[in-house]
């Protein structure tokens, strides 16, 4: 016989959606740091090249491949629409959805491989870490947000490991979301401070 | 005496404030060249509103998300769970 205010038999618990599930909070607040770490870094480089004397780049310096650059950045923001329209066809559980989600990792994953190729070609140009103040920026910023991406490439590479296995809940697609989201939209801003 | 005690304390916190040219704790706003202590103003209007506007774009968010969840209907509880609530149940 129902007892509680609710009509509910004693014993059996309200049931409400989360407002907000622990991993997605706990995902939030570490990009919140992230978001102030990488606030500090550009901050940093800007005061740098405000104060640099004969203009930015440095005379004598290698000039940043922009054009290049500029595709690679193309191919990041691509594969962040691609993770969205995963998350569509994750909701209407579609079969897309491993297709998308693959899409956003092979992306991702040219991302990486297009900047290590172009780190090396910069080495051998005569950019280093120690070269100057636009090596040591150039490689503090750059390399900060490539070890973002990578990371990011192995929280998606582990989703879609979830997703094969059929056992992917939003709870962990989530999260991982956000992060790429971070990852790749913070990307455009270190393009636009340091390479123009 | 305590109040007082406090009060200037207080007081003497304050007008450091007033000393803070004395700390040099801004290594750009000696700078000869305008640019650079531009870009120490600019990056520290940044630096303080990004926190503001993140934290504030989260009560918003969060403020919109409870407004949604008062207005969507409960989950109901399943007939299996309201026909046998245990061994608890008075109605057992």
């Amino acid at each position: 016989m129902p007892d509680d205010a609710l009509g509910r038999p004693y014993g059996v618990p309200a049931r409400r959606a989360p407002v907000l599930p622990n991993g997605v909070l706990g995902m939030l607040i570490f990009v919140a740091t992230e978001i102030m770490f990488f606030s500090g870094l550009i901050s940093a480089f800007v005061i740098g090249k405000s104060n640099a004397i004969g203009g930015w780049p440095p005379p004598g310096q290698p000039r940043l491949p922009v054009e290049e650059t500029a595709l690679n950045t193309a191919a990041l923001l691509a594969s962040g629409v691609a993770l969205y329209f995963a998350n569509r066809a994750f909701q209407r559980s579609s079969a897309n959805t491993k297709r998308l989600l693959l899409l956003a990792i092979g992306l991702g994953g040219f991302f990486v491989l297009f900047q290590g190729a172009e780190w090396v070609a910069l080495i051998r140009e005569g950019l280093t870490l120690t070269s100057g103040q636009l090596g040591g920026f150039f490689y503090l910023l750059v390399g900060t947000h490539a070890l973002h991406v990578v990371a990011g490439f192995i929280i998606l590479l582990y989703t879609y490991r979830r997703l094969s296995e059929g056992n992917l809940d939003r709870f962990t697609f989530w999260p991982a979301q956000i992060f790429w989201y971070f990852v790749v939209g913070v990307w455009p801003v270190l393009y636009w401070q340091v390479y123009l | 005496m305590i109040r007082l005690a406090r009060v200037c304390a207080s007081a003497l916190l304050l007008s450091v404030a007033w000393a803070a040219d004395l700390a040099y704790a801004c290594p750009s706003c000696a700078s000869p060249l305008e640019e650079n202590r531009q870009a120490f103003v600019d990056t520290t209007i940044f630096l303080t509103l990004v926190p503001l506007m993140m934290m504030g774009g989260f009560i918003w968010w969060l403020r919109r998300r409870f407004r949604a969840m008062d207005e969507a209907p409960e989950i109901p509880v399943p007939e299996s769970l309201l026909r046998d609530a245990g061994r608890f149940s008075k109605g057992g």
